[in-house]
């Protein structure tokens, strides 16, 4: 029985020795290449001062060596954390102490970034992947004492006070997960899934594991492919993939950029979205022209482990369809929608917050019990045991076939180019700099794909102006948190009655002309 | 072709952060706020404006990093 994820990697290894578990551009390695890696970089990180059920965070691009740590941290006995290396400094920090780490796992360029950026920092520890000679260790197995209620990562997403917060993901919660995943998608070792999300996202962790637990081929999308999305269309086609598992946007630029042609993803299986509302015009488009291919919208938040709920989508959507439901429960998963009145329903017409239960929600947010008693309650209708439900804080409806619709976010968190993010978490960090008097940040969703989603800055700054403040906010925001539309405002920022601030007339003055 | 015609469709497409009128040629346009969201309705926009298609090879960052990198892409296009 497999009880952790790193035992996904050794199973394969036995079963398909020579197959290739992982390849980005023209480097690949084979799962027992891969194990045996992991088995000999834990007992060198181990004897660095990795020590069993620690946090060991890895900084570097997406590559065949971010694959390596992240397995090798798993093997330690650790819980491993991704750290996007575009991250500036005050976040970097803030997710350091969080963590109470002293190691961090990086390759050669990343670990000269990471001296640039906490010049000061004393008491860490930083391992280059890429200067550790496998040879100098044993390569065979670990006594790993790892249960599966021990932490396998830490994801951390956007809060709304300015420190990110950091979802703990249990190996159970995972396993759970990706055993469904690889049975209903019949995912099997002649498979090639792509990996295109972040391996600081969590819709990552769909692309590593089924690939691991099947010993199908991970094919990681290079990150120079990303900045021009059209190359990667020819790119699905070119590697073979057969699962491709992306936000929705990514299949609207497909669309949109006219390099779509017939008899394309002729290998394609799969195709898999998850992280942002799917527009049933894009469904449509790729239902019409790649009939073969299998449609599937997941929903879920990090806090649930990926996805919690998923719709097959059997028949072309409607020109008039104005949603693709995100669907039913996955097995061991529990939805709930709770009514304005603060009611618990599964009932057909009920509208409301949506609320999981189930084995793969999280343990909460790391050294946070605050935030984490907040959106992790308990299930009102067993209070007689430890249960708890995770509040999503998006609202949905159930339609009479029972399926959930996605109808938005119950607060001003927002989606982004498949992120959360919290909107205070932007004006806290604008906030906190020199000159800003005043700052309301606002988005404007383009309405259903009428026009790209946009998030917006009104500010009122002293002695300083715009340029400045557009060239400071790089130093402490990730670049698709950065306002991309910031307007200048003197006097009184528009309120409500009751002294909020006015988001609905802050929007229009915000987005409205140049 | 202009420099201005292409200023003028980076400003209804590139959703930059810093006013192109602030930008010189050279300018990093990604360091203006250049998103890979936007880059794909820039690309459109200038095959429409020049009726040229950029080419798999072409695709690639260095293309639209800059007003003169676009500039040099779309006049070897035209050729």
């Amino acid at each position: 029985m497999t009880t952790r994820v790193q035992d996904y990697i050794s199973e394969s290894a036995r079963r398909f020795p020579d197959r290739t578990a992982v390849t980005c551009r023209n480097a690949s390695l084979s799962y027992q290449k891969l194990d045996a890696f992991g088995n000999s970089f834990a007992r060198f990180l181990i004897r660095q001062g990795a020590v069993r059920g620690r946090f060991v965070p890895f900084f570097m691009p997406k590559g065949i060596p971010a694959i390596q740590a992240l397995v090798s941290i798993l093997k330690a006995g650790c819980a491993y954390v991704p750290i996007d290396v575009a991250s500036p400094a005050a976040r970097l920090e803030s997710i350091l102490d969080s963590l109470q780490t002293d190691l961090i796992v990086t390759d050669r360029a990343s670990a000269e970034r990471l001296r640039d950026l906490l010049p000061e920092r004393e008491g860490l520890t930083v391992i280059d992947i890429e200067a550790f000679n496998p040879s100098s260790e044993d390569d065979g197995p670990l006594d790993d004492p790892t249960l599966s209620i021990d932490l396998a990562y830490v994801l951390f997403t956007s809060g709304s006070t300015g420190v990110p917060k950091g979802v703990m993901i249990p190996h159970q919660a995972i396993i759970d997960y990706i055993d469904w995943c690889v049975d209903f998608y019949g995912i099997d070792e002649r498979d090639h899934v792509s990996n295109h999300a972040p391996l600081y996202f969590d819709n990552s962790t769909f692309d590593l594991y089924t690939a691991f637990k099947a010993g199908a081929t991970l094919h990681l999308v290079p990150d120079e492919l990303n900045s021009v999305l059209p190359r990667l269309i020819r790119w699905i086609d070119d590697e073979g993939i057969t699962v491709f598992f992306c936000v929705p946007s990514v299949l609207t630029l497909f669309i949109r950029s006219r390099r779509l042609k017939a008899g394309q993803f002729s290998r394609l299986r799969h195709l898999i979205c998850a992280g942002e509302a799917l527009p049933p015009e894009a469904v449509r488009y790729m239902m019409q022209h790649y009939p073969h291919i299998q449609y599937t919208n997941m929903y879920g938040p990090t806090e649930i482990t990926v996805d919690c709920s998923y719709h097959v989508i059997r028949e072309v959507p409607a020109e008039d369809a104005l949603r693709i439901p995100i669907g039913k429960a996955r097995p061991n998963m529990e939805l709930f929608v709770r009514d304005d009145e603060g009611r618990l329903s599964q009932q057909p017409g009920a509208q409301g917050e949506l609320l999981v239960r189930g084995l793969s929600v999280s343990y909460g947010y790391l050294g946070d019990a605050e935030k984490t008693a907040a959106s992790f309650i308990q299930n009102p209708l067993n209070p007689l045991f430890h249960d708890p439900l995770y509040c999503t804080g998006d609202r949905v409806e159930i339609d009479g076939n029972g399926d959930c619709h996605f109808l938005g976010r119950a607060d001003d968190q927002i989606k982004y180019l498949g992120y959360r993010i919290e909107l205070g978490e932007i004006e806290s960090r604008i906030l906190s700099l020199d000159g800003v008097e005043e700052c309301v940040v606002v988005f404007d969703d383009g309405e259903g794909g009428a026009r790209p989603p946009e998030i917006g800055a009104l500010v009122s700054l002293e002695g300083r102006d715009i340029a400045g403040l557009q060239e400071q906010l790089k130093a402490v925001l990730p670049a698709y948190m950065i306002p991309t539309r910031l307007r200048l405002h003197s006097g009184e920022f528009p309120r409500t009655p009751n002294g909020k601030y006015d988001r609905k007339r802050i929007r229009p003055q915000v987005f409205s002309g140049d | 072709m202009s420099e201005s015609a292409i200023r003028s469709i980076l400003e209804q497409h590139g959703r930059l952060s810093t006013p192109v009128s602030e930008l010189d040629a050279a300018s990093d346009l990604y360091n203006a706020g250049l998103t890979s969201l936007a880059t794909v309705g820039l690309m459109l926009a200038l095959e429409d404006e020049f009726d040229i298609e950029f080419p798999d090879a072409m695709l690639g960052r260095q293309t639209f990093s800059s007003i003169e990198a676009i500039q040099e892409a779309v006049e070897e296009l035209q050729g």
